[in-house]
This record gives structure tokens, sequence and C-alpha cells, in this order.
């Protein structure tokens, strides 16, 4: 999935995932598939508030675990030293349509 | 029961992995699929004020962050220098060798040579945190972040040498598709992939180890669901990989430094390992550019 990202430094990072032409005969019939994003403190200071996670206009709420994520519906987040890194599901469809993804920090 | 059972694995792991050093990763955006890549695809990009940084410029900025998610590539001749990885390339064959990782400024070695038949690179590149060598067929990339990633699509034969000093341990991963051993020594944790391969194995290294490495390696058997110990004295160890135009490989270690929590990252890769992770982004900030780069999983 060929990815593109715009930065709005400190408050917001958008990521559209653009499907392959080819979809590999073994994403056929895969269970809940993920993405992972990571992103240091100058991209987004989650000092400065609550992260918000958009994937195509919805927003995900925040598992515990990585075990929580698995329905789709939520996302889990861990942070390091000075970055952050965020385990999103990925829609059902996320091998033959685009995927818009928003991560924000506000308030 | 079972919820408290994980728990206190995921204790006993924070624990025995605090001993392991390891961490870091990669940066930012806008460039498409390098010419000829296949579908699944690695790409780096940029995006600010300095979108149009040459690759020295770009060394400049990352080198003053203080653990960056992603290191730059130097190439010179055939050496490829970066913040955490280094190797040989050779131009003729594309063979990569002496592929380590560097922790605390030191190189540690993961495989002595990675080979792939009949393969005549028309492009070898590097371009930030990104070493790209493709034929139109197949295509290999290196990744300069905290995880010495290596990633390889398409159509070919693949074989690669292991360091003596590793100790291979054969995962049992969900998805039938997919093939995995955890890769172990002394200083580097990693995880090594195929999914829709067919594989020959003869991986050696240091039997046990005791101690963390142990500890380590009886973890990931059970997070893997059980594995095989493959033992061997001081030989490297070898691994033949036949990837068909929608095969994959891809090596993953654990992070040379501590930027992220061993445990979770653990989980991660276990995830990586049964190849449900579409793919991983790393996206960073310096002087008002943001950078960023990305591994493609199962696409």
């Amino acid at each position: 999935m060929t990815p593109e990202v715009q930065a709005q430094p400190g408050t917001e990072v958008s990521v559209n995932l653009t499907p392959p032409e080819q979809v590999p005969s073994a994403m056929a019939g895969m269970g809940q598939m993920f993405y992972a994003i990571a992103v240091d403190q100058n991209t987004l200071d989650m000092s400065n508030g609550t992260l918000t996670v958009m994937v195509n206009g919805e927003e995900l709420s925040e598992g515990q675990s990585m075990d929580d994520i698995s329905d789709g519906s939520s996302f889990f987040m861990y942070e390091g030293k000075n970055a952050a890194k965020v385990i999103l599901p990925l829609p059902q469809n996320a091998t033959s349509e685009p995927v818009s993804i928003t991560l924000s920090v506000g308030q | 029961m079972i919820y408290l059972h994980k728990r206190t694995i995921w204790s006993l792991i924070a624990v025995a992995l605090l001993a392991l050093a390891v961490s870091a990763f990669p940066i930012s955006a806008q460039t498409g699929p390098s010419p000829g890549a296949m579908p699944a695809n690695d790409a780096f990009g940029t995006t600010g004020e300095g979108a149009d940084m040459s690759q020295d410029e770009m060394m400049d900025a990352v080198q003053s962050v203080k653990d960056p998610l992603f290191g730059i590539f130097e190439q010179s001749g055939d050496q490829v220098t970066g913040e955490y990885v280094s190797f040989s390339a050779e131009q003729q064959s594309g063979m990569l060798s002496d592929y380590s990782l560097m922790k605390d400024g030191q190189a540690v070695p993961v495989f002595s040579e990675v080979r792939v038949m009949d393969f005549q690179p028309t492009e070898m590149s590097v371009e930030g945190p990104l070493f790209n060598a493709t034929d139109g067929e197949f295509t290999m990339f290196v990744h300069d972040n905290p995880y010495g990633t290596m990633h390889v699509v398409g159509n070919g034969t693949v074989n690669i040498m292991t360091d003596p000093s590793l100790t291979a341990v054969e995962m049992q991963p969900s998805n039938p598709n997919a093939s995995a051993w955890m890769l172990t020594s002394g200083n580097v944790t990693g995880v090594l992939v195929v999914l829709n391969g067919e594989v020959q194995s003869s991986l050696g290294g240091e039997s046990g180890g005791g101690g963390i490495m142990e500890q380590i390696t009886n973890w990931f058997q059970g997070l893997f669901g059980g594995g095989s110990e493959e033992e061997g004295s001081d030989q490297a160890g070898s691994i033949n990989v036949t990837l068909p135009a929608e095969g994959s490989m891809m090596f993953r270690a654990l992070p040379v430094n501590d930027a992220f929590p061993k445990a979770d990252e653990l989980r991660l890769a276990q995830h990586l390992a049964n190849w449900t992770v579409e793919g991983e982004m790393a996206v960073m900030t310096v002087d008002s550019t943001t950078m960023w780069y990305a591994t493609e999983g199962a696409s």
C-alpha cells in the first residue's frame, strides 16, 4: 500500500494509503490487519493534549492493550523515550479501497 | 485465569528483557513507488520546509536528534553505513555482506551474507533511510532504523548466511502462509519471516546460552506457539528461500536502543511474524521538515 503523508508539526499527521494494484492471494481471507505508526514528539506533542485517531473519518477508541484492538474499533498506543507508537486496525476492505488515517493532538 | 496468566508472563518477560539492549525508529513523506518496485513497496518521503533536502543535508539534520526514529544512509563505494545498520552491497550481484546492527556505536553482526541467485540489479540506490536494489522483478530494501529491517519482495531465490553467534528457533505462526524464526545472540533478537516462500534451513549458532537468552527463547516459543531450537556449534547457519512473485521475506530485530517498552515491541513482533501488520511507518520532524518512511508488510 503506497503511503502519502502530510503533517502539521505539533498537532496533526495524516496518512493516506493507496491499495496495491495487485492483491497477493495470501491476503485473501486473512483476519484483522493492522498498521503501525511511530511518531516523534516534534511531530505530535502528546504532552500537549489527548491523541485522537481517525480511520476513514471514524474515531477509534483507545484500547488498554494490543488484545483490545482486534475487533477493529480501537487503537493501542504506547509511548517511548521521545516518541509514541500507534497500532491501529485497518478496515476489512483496505486491500481494495484507499484508507485515510489521521492522528491529532488536542485539548 | 487466562488474563492473570498472561499478566504473569508479561511481567516475567519485561524483567527478562531489561537486560537486552534495543530500540529506535523511522521517518518522513511524498515519494511514489520506486521504478520497477513490486506491489509490496517501501517508501520514503519528506514534507515541509526542507522537503527538497539532499541526502547529506538530511543526514546533518537527523544527526542532531537524540535517538532518532531512523537514520540516513551514507554510501561510499560498496559500503552502506547508517545510524543503526551497516553492510556492504556488491553492485554487480546485489549481494549484501557483513549485515550488522549498530548498537552503542559497535557493529553487531547478524548476517554474514545475503545472496540472491541470478540477481543483476538494474538500480541500486539510497534515499533517506532506505537502501533499494532491484531488477524490476525482485527488490531488496534495507531500512536504517533501530530494528535493522531488511525486506525483500518478488520472484527470486535468496540464500542467507547467519552470523555464527546467532541461535535460531523456528516459530509456528498462526498464518499458514508464513514461516518464521527467532534469531538471537547476546546482543540482538529478531524475527525472520517468510510469506509464500519455500524454505530450506540449516541454522546453527550457540546452543542454549542460559540466563536471559534462554528466558527470551522460552518466551518466544510460548508467544509463537512453540518451536524447535536448531542448535549448532560455532558454525554459521543458512537459509534458502525461494519466493514467487507474491512472496516476501522480512528480518526485523527488536530495536537496538530502548526507545519503546520491550513488552509492547515483542507483542508487535508477534503480529509481524504472523504477517498481520499491513505496514509500519515512522514519522519524524526536524527543523520544520517532516520525514517519514514506511515498511510495507502484507500488501
